[in-house]
């Protein structure tokens, strides 16, 4: 289970930072956002989101701040840190080397 | 971890109501948006709610998992705990108390003890760069060893060493008589004599003018002082001229050179009232030393081992400078140096193989002191937490791990500890403190100002620490394990109070309550020991009568070589003292009551072949029986008429004589006294037999007896006779007017004057403090084991209210409950008891071999003491057990 668990974070993760790589977001606007991106395939799991978001700023990785959202209401927007940019490029390599990887053993095998 | 994330974690913990709002706002604001995303697809406001709560799943499961990703639940779970802990405490409030003074006062006897160890042990010396500084010694052929060096030998170091730095020679010294101003009353005042390096190698400098420097100390330079600053402070009320005034040093006239600061102490932790250099010492005659002797050993030597040297290298090429070659022909037995040991310096006191033993036994008390309080409130809280066990069973059931229920149990412990160390520091601070400034201040002004840091270093704190955090493994852990490892289902139904259930008895407990018996005999024999060694050293019981004695020395101890002027100068001052209408007798004597200086005589009864004892023996002048009420028992005394003719007499004591000549008459026997090796013996004539006495030091085992020989006009010329005078007058006023006769006679030289039992007194203060303390930290101690035991039995009893209940129901006797209820508490406390008696013996076999003068307890007062403990620990007992004798059964037995 753990391991399961491990791959989903790590995967949310990934996706977490790169919509994080422009303007900064709220919580439900970067779940609407992978989803819309993925064309509706990849779905958030919202009671993972969160917990996810507090530990990426933990880890330093993104900020967050208070600011307006789009309804006129205090909502928590979440930026990239320098160290956060940097994950995201190991992890996107990672998933590359991975996917690839995958990708080969379906081809040849 | 960097700063950010820091700040974050750190605001997680402190502003978590914050952080908890932020959170709920943050999911809030999500539902709100999914509702809204469902109602622009058509949905009505209640039903787009209620999907976007279904589609979030549990919103305080989100919050739970977030707040984790912070890593503060763990210190959560232990402030909850530090809460409940508190909570407990705060509601038996006499536990919470009885706990924390208890442990309070054992951790601060301990942090107390501790404080002087380190600041004699650990501390770095007050100088600047302590760290390579090192003790120069002297090592012989003959395996011994000295830390006295002669002139030439420093001359040889000073000039040649290349492996040491900064080496400084230190003459002995000795109290100088100084005159603040030529026309001044003369001072008794603590000298120090030290190198022209001295306060430079130390940072000794001067708030006024300047300190000693390299050229101060050749031969034949101007003699200059400087003062401490409590020297300038007192006798100069801080004058700002201070610097190149004239004072009058042994009849020398000396210039101060400056003050040095406050704050410097050096590597002795006696600060005296003016320093000079050693040439000066020697030309002013501060120090008994003469540099063209190369036998007269007077300099202590400190250096610094040069950066890049190790102690073994310098210490080879000092032993090439100092080593002596056998001249041909010399005694082979002969003591010569053969090389030089350097010894740490770094710290006050070298804590090595003797040292170490001799803190031993202090160290055990204070410690057993701990042990026992430690088993106490282990006894306590296994109490309060057996009574728990019903709850505890609740939680283990409702799935609370053992690990986080050890944990809460912990942290009262904890918090127990925690009070009792920041109480025992404050207290160990105070006490250590008070006694510490009522000790300095009985050591007599001619030794200096102690100057000892006693302040809690950072060592002291961690070591109170640590000792709480033991204390809390020792009392707090083992019932903590011991009550949440019940079984499940007996604790949920109470099982074990039910009747004919065993009440789990732990060998724990019992073991607990031996060991507090056992070390509370322990503690009384010691401090038994003390009081009973005490006893005997009381003023009068020396078999002499000093109260009213005064002594007083004219001119520094000069070892035989008193130059013709002083010995006129002592003559005077005797027969002007003698005159004095206050004085009712006096009388002289080579050494000083009441001190260990006393030199041995070995003498055997004249005629046979001679089998020689030795005797510890004075010289005396008429009077001198008279002076300290020795009483004669048969014979005479020496008087005027025997000083004439300067025929040989001697008066032994009783023991002496027994020893010489048992049996027999020993007034007008002879006595042969054994010379130096190329004279003839000297054969005394015994005149008068004087009973025993304890004349020397307390610490002196003088039993054996004495030997007094009357004092020929030489010894009065050549010796440093002291003055006796017995007088009716208060002992203030004639130490006043022996001082005049001494302001009169000979106003440069220094003089002592004081009580004869202020030497007796010099002794038996250590002593004195250490019988306090010993008797306090074993009064405390006895209280904590009965409270213990008080507790342990009120605990038996409520436990067992029904098993006794039944007892009674079914007949039982108040004889027979009692019985039942003490048994075990009874026979335990007969064990400690037996391993307690134990103990002391070997502790008094212990104490026997390194202090003699120590009382031993005999086995009468031994088994007088456990008894007492005994009846004394069961009334501790039987007090909570008479509860039992009260049940009313059948009310106990409805209860559940």
């Amino acid at each position: 289970m753990t391991t399961r668990l491990d791959l989903l974070q790590g995967t949310l993760d990934l996706l977490i930072l790169r919509t994080l790589t422009g303007d900064p977001r709220h919580g439900w606007a970067i779940s609407e956002r992978i989803q819309q991106l993925s064309q509706d395939v990849l779905r958030v799991n919202q009671g993972s989101l969160y917990p996810a978001l507090h530990r990426l700023e933990q880890q330093g990785w993104i900020v967050s701040d208070w600011g307006v959202s789009e309804l006129g209401r205090r909502a928590r927007f979440y930026q990239l840190t320098a160290s956060g940019r940097r994950q995201l490029q190991k992890e996107e390599d990672e998933w590359a080397r991975f996917t690839g990887a995958v990708g080969r053993v379906l081809r040849l095998a | 971890m960097n700063l950010h994330t820091v700040s974050l974690w750190l605001r997680a913990l402190f502003r978590r109501d914050r952080m908890e709002r932020q959170l709920a706002e943050e999911l809030d604001f999500h539902l709100e948006m999914q509702a809204r995303k469902h109602r622009a697809a058509g949905a009505d406001a209640d039903e787009a709610r209620a999907e976007a709560r279904r589609e979030f799943g549990n919103v305080e499961l989100v919050k739970e998992d977030s707040r984790d990703m912070r890593h503060v639940r763990a210190l959560e779970e232990a402030a909850q705990d530090i809460r409940f802990g508190a909570r407990l405490l705060r509601r038996s409030p006499t536990f919470a108390i009885v706990a924390i003074v208890a442990i309070g006062l054992a951790i601060g006897i301990n942090a107390g003890f501790f404080t002087l160890i380190d600041a004699f042990v650990w501390r770095p010396v007050p100088v600047v760069r302590p760290e390579r500084l090192v003790k120069v010694g002297l090592r012989f052929s003959n395996g011994g060893g000295s830390i006295v060096f002669a002139h030439p030998q420093v001359e040889a170091i000073v000039a040649h060493s290349t492996t040491l730095v900064d080496v400084m020679p230190e003459a002995r010294c000795v109290p100088i008589a100084l005159r603040p101003s030529p026309s001044g009353k003369t001072l008794v005042t603590a000298a120090g004599c030290v190198s022209g390096n001295y306060f430079a190698a130390l940072g000794g400098d001067a708030t006024v003018g300047r300190p000693l420097l390299p050229s101060d100390d050749r031969i034949g330079a101007p003699p200059v002082v400087v003062l401490s600053d409590g020297f300038w402070a007192r006798v100069f009320s801080r004058a700002p001229d201070i610097v190149g005034r004239d004072v009058i040093v042994n009849g020398s006239h000396a210039t101060v050179a400056g003050v040095i600061r406050r704050e410097f102490v050096g590597v002795r932790p006696l600060v005296p009232d003016v320093w000079m250099t050693n040439a000066t010492a020697v030309a002013v005659g501060a120090t008994p030393g003469r540099l063209d002797d190369p036998s007269n050993r007077f300099f202590d030597m400190k250096a610094r081992v040069r950066e890049g040297v190790t102690r073994e290298q310098a210490e080879a090429e000092l032993s090439g400078l100092v080593a002596e070659t056998p001249p041909p022909g010399a005694d082979a037995d002969a003591a010569r140096i053969t090389g030089i040991r350097l010894m740490p310096n770094d710290a006050m006191l070298k804590l090595d193989w003797t040292t170490s033993l001799a803190l031993a036994p202090v160290v055990i008390v204070v410690a057993l002191v701990l042990v026992i309080a430690c088993a106490n409130l282990a006894n306590l809280m296994l109490s309060r937490a057996l009574v728990r066990q019903r709850e505890i069973g609740v939680r283990l059931a409702m799935g609370a791990s053992r690990g986080r229920l050890v944990r809460q149990l912990l942290t009262e412990g904890l918090l127990i500890a925690f009070a009792g160390a920041v109480l025992g520091l404050v207290l160990s601070r105070w006490t250590v403190a008070t006694v510490s400034r009522a000790f300095f201040a009985s050591v007599p002004a001619t030794f200096g100002t102690i100057a000892l840091d006693l302040s809690p270093s950072w060592r002291v704190v961690a070591y109170t620490v640590g000792l709480a955090g033991i204390a809390v493994v020792l009392f707090g852990l083992a019932p903590a394990l011991q009550v949440t490892s019940q079984s499940l289902t007996a604790a949920l139904k109470g099982e074990d109070n039910m009747l004919g259930t065993r009440i789990r008895r732990s060998r724990f407990r019992d073991a607990l309550i031996a060991a507090q018996v056992a070390g509370s005999l322990v503690l009384l024999v010691a401090s038994g020991t003390l009081i009973a060694s005490m006893r005997g050293f009381g003023a009068n019981a020396a078999g002499l009568d000093a109260a009213r004695v005064t002594t007083a020395t004219l001119g520094l101890a000069a070892q035989g070589r008193v130059p013709p002027s002083l010995a006129s100068a002592r003559a005077t001052f005797a027969a002007r003292v003698n005159g004095l209408p206050q004085a009712a007798v006096t009388a002289q004597a080579m050494r000083p009551l009441f001190t260990s200086w006393w030199p041995f005589l070995s003498v055997a009864p004249a005629g046979g072949s001679p089998s020689f004892r030795q005797f510890a023996y004075n010289v005396v002048t008429p009077h001198y029986f008279d002076v300290v009420r020795q009483p004669l028992l048969s014979g005479r005394s020496f008087n005027a008429a025997d000083s004439a003719t300067g025929a040989n007499l001697a008066i032994v004591t009783t023991s002496a004589a027994q020893t010489l000549w048992p049996g027999a008459t020993a007034v007008d026997q002879q006595l042969r006294v054994l010379e130096g090796r190329d004279e003839p013996d000297r054969i005394y004539r015994v005149v008068g037999v004087a009973s025993d006495a304890h004349s020397q030091a307390v610490w002196d085992a003088d039993d054996a007896g004495h030997i007094y020989l009357a004092a020929s006009a030489r010894d009065l010329e050549m010796n440093d006779m002291v003055l006796l005078v017995r007088a009716d007058a208060p002992q203030p006023a004639i130490m006043r007017a022996i001082e005049d006769v001494a302001q009169s006679v000979a106003a440069d030289v220094p003089l002592r004057v004081e009580p004869a039992l202020a030497a007796r007194e010099l002794t038996i203060t250590p002593l004195r403090y250490g019988t306090w303390i010993t008797t306090g930290v074993g009064a405390f101690g006895l209280g904590l084991a009965l409270i213990g035991l008080y507790g342990v039995v009120s605990f038996t009893v409520a436990q067992r209210r029904r098993d006794l209940a039944v007892h009674v129901a079914m007949g039982a006797s108040p004889r027979d409950v009692m019985r039942l209820v003490l048994a075990r508490e009874l026979k335990l406390i007969g064990v400690g008891l037996a391993v307690g008696l134990l103990l002391s013996t070997v502790e008094g076999q212990l104490i026997g071999a390194f202090f003699v003068p120590l009382a031993s307890l005999g086995p009468g007062a031994l088994v007088a003491l456990s008894a007492l403990l005994f009846s004394v620990a069961g009334v501790a007992c039987a007090v909570p057990a008479r509860s039992a004798l009260g049940l009313p059964p059948m009310t106990v037995l409805r209860q559940e």
